[in-house]
């Protein structure tokens, strides 16, 4: 194990690095990493607060560590962090959970609206499918564990909630979260360059379409 | 220029190169073909670069040759001209789960963000293969050789590396995985299940957060029957990662077939 600037680095595999990160934030720090484009480096993947940085032989791993400690430095993280506009998604509140949430929530539909509205959400990490961000910033007030049974299929553009998280279904899959409504945005294509409409560390709005 | 019409698309069929580095970040894992290093020995036995796409089967294929051509298969690795008409089938060799066809030239079509690799987690697919497709066939410049590619064992001992949750996953974990037969109970491009033994998972890391996840991380679910995570595994994952293969280990254990025993080795 290597401790730089306070952070857990232990390898993953043979030439590859597991991040321990607590209280930094992971997305802007992976962002900063894979903008350094280092030789050997081919994938930096942040979650939840840990990252794994992919390194195709020893001395991308040296170099991924020697990069590290200027990285981590707060100053730099925190420039990186300012100036980027909110990506706006426009959606309609017409999801199938509206009821539910609000109840569980013990609040009216109109009430859990304007709670994720005013959510000031970040794509914390991508995963489950291709393009699905875990959005952070979900008003604490609507944090709820996920439905007891998923459903089977979940239609894209569904705008969701779980936990606290939202996120937005790019193509349609099983799901276990609670539907607050449905957007037009294209979240992933293949064809676009990047494929996804979110990358982790986006700071990101949901504007209700009328 | 077509190569071959596909007369039956067989088990898990799909087309396979090296996969798409760089997307995990996205939630788009790299994919590839499972066994690499049997991808790299008919392609280089070609004179095809390395990364040449091949047609990936877990048995059954069976194709009809449209235009003559050089191929190699893992039932015969050696340079075969195939002539129009022919028939060609490919099957595992015993002890492997997939088989592979590879052609002088790589087979071609319209890439998916750099890649022709089918990728079953995220449901993309670049080259029909479905029976009745036709194959096309590319012009792929001759690449040398890159690296040694190691032999198989017959026996499978496979080296992993500590990963990082072993040390809160309890004292007997080490030992468990590294003293147990593991037999390999299920394997999809996804990832290879493996019984034969428990691994305790302790309560608290039964709901773990989601970490980022690499192909050959062994993760320990609630069962204690590990997965291996293949090629097309999830770019996160919530279970703690008990070891992880090592890099030369990796196409050996992720080909195993299903009914095959692995003994890992810590290196």
């Amino acid at each position: 194990m290597i401790d730089i600037a306070g952070i857990e680095v232990v390898p993953m595999g043979t030439h590859s690095l597991h991040l321990r990160l607590d209280d930094f934030p992971t997305a802007t720090i992976a962002a900063a990493l894979r903008a350094l484009n280092l030789e050997g480096v081919s994938d930096v993947v942040p979650a939840e607060s840990t990252m794994l940085v992919r390194c195709e032989h020893k001395s991308a791993r040296r170099s991924v560590v020697e990069n590290l400690n200027e990285i981590l430095s707060v100053g730099n993280v925190a420039e990186r962090e300012v100036n980027v506009e909110p990506l706006e998604i426009e959606m309609v509140y017409d999801g199938q959970d509206l009821e539910i949430v609000a109840t569980a929530c013990g609040m009216s539909v109109e009430e859990v609206i304007h709670r994720h509205l005013s959510s000031e959400f970040v794509a914390a990490f991508c995963g489950f499918a291709p393009g699905f961000a875990y959005l952070s910033g979900l008003d604490p007030l609507l944090h709820l564990p996920r439905r007891e049974t998923p459903r089977t299929r979940v239609p894209a553009g569904s705008v969701s909630i779980a936990a606290m998280y939202s996120a937005v279904y790019p193509n349609p899959s099983p799901g276990g979260w609670h539907l607050l409504g449905t957007t037009d945005a294209t979240l992933w294509n293949v064809e676009s360059d990047p494929p996804a409409l979110i990358e982790p560390g986006r700071r990101v709005r949901f504007v209700r379409k009328s | 220029m077509i190569g071959f019409r596909i007369v039956d698309c067989g088990i898990a069929t799909s087309i396979q190169d090296q996969g798409r580095p760089g997307y995990a970040h996205l939630g788009l894992g790299r994919s590839g073909a499972v066994d690499l290093s049997a991808a790299g020995v008919l392609n280089r036995a070609l004179g095809n670069s390395e990364a040449a796409p091949v047609v990936e089967t877990a048995g059954g294929l069976v194709l009809e040759c449209v235009s003559r051509c050089l191929i190699a298969t893992s039932n015969w690795t050696s340079p075969l001209l195939v002539v129009e008409g022919e028939v060609v089938r490919v099957n595992p060799e015993a002890g492997r789960q997939w088989a592979y066809l590879a052609v002088s030239g790589g087979f071609s079509g319209a890439p998916i963000l750099g890649s022709l690799s089918a990728d079953s987690m995220a449901d993309l697919i670049a080259v029909d293969v479905s029976t009745g497709a036709e194959l096309q066939i590319g012009r792929l410049a001759v690449g040398p050789p890159t690296d040694l590619i190691p032999s198989r064992q017959a026996h499978m001992e496979i080296s992993v590396l500590p990963g990082p949750h072993l040390d809160r996953l309890g004292s007997s974990a080490l030992l468990t995985l590294t003293s147990t037969d593991w037999v390999v109970e299920n394997n999809s491009r996804v990832g290879i299940r493996l019984t034969g033994g428990v691994l305790e998972l302790p309560e608290e890391l039964a709901n773990g957060q989601s970490e980022p996840m690499i192909v050959g991380a062994v993760q320990v679910p609630p069962s204690g029957h590990p997965i291996v995570l293949g090629r097309d595994h999830p770019v996160t994952g919530g279970y703690p990662v008990a070891a992880v293969v090592d890099d030369s280990d990796i196409s050996a254990a992720l080909g195993a077939a299903v009914g095959s025993t692995l003994r890992f080795r810590v290196r």
